[in-house]
């Protein structure tokens, strides 16, 4: 290989193309091209586990569309189920990023709610008014942005907490993020007393986190899709998404391959932490108040979300538009379970209930692809 | 062998896990153009001493010259750095990555540019053309194409795809570590094959292996490890299946 290494001599291109024998005759080896064109049934159940799940949401879709006589495929019933889905949006594709270095982070509510609290305090005291009116646009502007900036950094300076419990006092991940995770919901109240923050401008609200483009694709949806854009980039078509990948496929790859273990993965819990954090902010974007008593069901949420999608528990394998279907089939389901008038405590067992056979059918055909 | 400076070369090297004390006080040179057998039952020491000399662990007493350079903090990547690479038994592949990924773990190319320099995007197409070419160069053929999984491969591509990875990047030595132990006799001659050429382009190549008769032929020196330390380093001319069997056993006495 002629790239360059750092070494004293040029890398060496010991043999020349011939100069060894083939091996590759061992009978075992030959790979023979596919035999016959490929039945209708194969095909089909070669696709991955995303595209199942999203026809799934598509049924789904058309299904509360056809029993709510259209209600349901209205543009501001689409539009609410894209901004109700924004944040699980990000939450997933950052839990996708974790899983495929076989790593968790449970946290991710309660960083998600200590992050908001902490940008509600600066958005507050920068553009604040009881009314929700009288502060200038500049103000509310300089204050939604100070907020925003304030819900990253501090999601990620808890996420860069996580990593450090992992990385270096080797606490594994689970555990490592279950206790930073009720640390910050304790946290959330201790600060908060358990009262929310609610004076915020009403501008935040109007003019973004409850905005949408035509009334249909909202700004706050519109970003996360954006931001899980350039994941998807960053996983597929660069050198940390590989490197995660490697992690969670083998360990002892990664490290014996030299790369840095310990900052992928700090890097990783980063990530998801300054996720939560831009989540954070989108709640009291939206909601214009915090949510002091929340937090409690994010990360679940988001795994399963990741899970359903074709990302795998166990590291290695990672979809990220995968995530983004699976986050966007409880909404849906919870919507339309409003819209056609059944109650959404079915939600929870319908979602549950489609986790356990989205992982059954993908283990059973990852089974069938390894043997 | 050469009468110059040893490639690499192993100083009273240490190593305790626990109560097990795995290697007591172990010196190895290895040099230019020369293939080294280490020998020695389970439990010798071997694998730990070759995962000493590729910086995986830390000696805990002695040290590691590569070069005539003493590695003070021994890392993976610094010994990489230095063009000694290993072939682990494991292997030391991802399964959830392609081959060409594997083949570049750690040493990925990215694109021109400022920003793809920095945001590390991969150019993945030089990437497969290399890979391809170190393929190549260890007589691998038969795969269907370098971005399959390495989940998808066979055993003996598996074990060609890191034989191939170690040709490809080593520009002083490689260290294989029971490299045909997995492997049928036409791929196990193969290996020994892609060994001998890599030491005739003047890297050294320490074997270790339990397949003494193999090396008999192809070892230029056997070196035999008993109890975490070395007890033998002989010549194949000079010695026989039943001394070296008799000197990993410890019945013989040591007669280097």
């Amino acid at each position: 290989m002629s790239a360059p290494t750092p070494s004293a001599r040029p890398a060496l291109t010991p043999l020349a193309a011939g100069e060894a024998p083939d091996v590759t005759a061992a009978p075992e080896g030959r790979q023979e091209p596919e035999k016959a064109p490929k039945s209708l049934r194969a095909r089909l159940a070669d696709l991955p586990t995303a595209f199942w799940v999203g026809v799934l949401v598509i049924a789904l879709l058309l299904g509360f569309g056809i029993r709510s006589d259209g209600v349901f495929l209205e543009t501001q019933s689409l539009n609410n189920i894209l901004l109700d889905a924004a944040i699980g949006f990000l939450l997933a594709v950052g839990m996708a990023f974790v899983l495929g270095a076989a790593q968790l982070d449970i946290s991710i509510g309660g960083n998600l709610v200590l992050s908001s609290l902490l940008a509600a305090h600066v958005v507050v005291s920068i553009a604040g008014s009881r009314s929700g009116v009288g502060a200038s646009d500049t103000a509310v502007w300089l204050g939604s942005l100070a907020g925003l900036a304030t819900a990253v950094i501090a999601g990620g300076l808890l996420g860069l907490i996580n990593g450090l419990i992992v990385t270096r006092l080797r606490v594994n991940s689970f555990i490592a993020t279950l206790g930073t995770g009720g640390i910050m919901i304790g946290a959330v109240l201790v600060i908060s007393d358990g009262t929310n923050v609610n004076e915020f401008p009403v501008g935040l609200q109007s003019s973004f986190g409850a905005a949408s483009i035509g009334g249909l694709l909202p700004l706050p949806t519109l970003l996360a899709l954006a931001v899980c854009g350039f994941l998807w980039f960053v996983m597929r078509r660069t050198r940390f998404g590989v490197r995660v990948v490697a992690i969670g496929s083998s360990s002892e790859a990664a490290t014996r391959s030299g790369i840095s273990v310990d900052g992928i993965k700090l890097r990783l819990f980063i990530l998801m932490g300054s996720l939560a954090g831009l989540g954070g902010f989108l709640t009291i974007a939206r909601f214009s108040t915090t949510n002091v008593g929340g937090g409690q069901t994010e990360a679940l949420a988001a795994i399963a979300a990741a899970v359903i999608g074709g990302t795998s528990l166990f590291g290695g394998v990672v979809s990220i538009g995968g995530s983004l279907v699976g986050a966007l089939l409880p909404v849906v389901l919870g919507t339309g379970l409003i819209v056609v008038g059944v109650s959404t405590y079915y939600q929870l067992i319908v979602v549950g209930v489609i986790l356990i056979i989205a992982v059954f059918v993908d283990q059973q055909r990852r089974r069938k692809r390894d043997s | 062998m050469s009468s110059e400076q040893p490639l690499i070369k192993v100083c009273g090297v240490e190593k305790r896990f626990g109560h097990v004390h795995a290697l007591r006080g172990v010196d190895l040179e290895i040099f230019a153009g020369e293939v080294v057998a280490v020998i020695g039952d389970n439990g010798a020491g071997k694998s730990t001493l070759a995962t000493v000399i590729a910086g995986g662990h830390v000696p805990d007493a002695g040290w590691v010259e590569i070069a005539g350079q003493r590695i003070e903090k021994p890392t993976a990547r610094l010994v990489h750095e230095l063009g000694v690479e290993t072939v682990y038994q494991s292997l030391a592949l991802g399964p959830d990555l392609s081959i060409a990924e594997n083949m570049f773990l750690g040493r990925e190319i990215v694109g021109k540019g400022f920003v793809r320099r920095r945001l590390g995007v991969l150019d993945r197409r030089e990437m497969a053309k290399q890979t391809e070419a170190a393929l190549d160069r260890v007589g691998m053929t038969n795969y269907t194409t370098v971005n399959a999984s390495a989940r998808a491969l066979s055993g003996g591509q598996r074990q060609a795809i890191a034989v191939a990875r170690s040709v490809a990047w080593a520009s002083r030595a490689i260290l294989m570590d029971e490299p045909t132990a997995a492997l049928a006799i036409r791929q196990t001659r193969n290996t020994n094959e892609v060994i001998r050429a890599a030491a005739a382009h003047g890297l050294g190549v320490m074997v270790i292996t339990h397949d003494i008769p193999n090396m008999l032929t192809y070892a230029d020196r056997i070196v035999v490890m008993r109890h975490g330390q070395v007890v033998a380093v002989c010549t194949p001319a000079a010695t026989d299946l039943n001394k070296l069997v008799g000197l990993m056993v410890g019945e013989e006495q040591v007669a280097a």
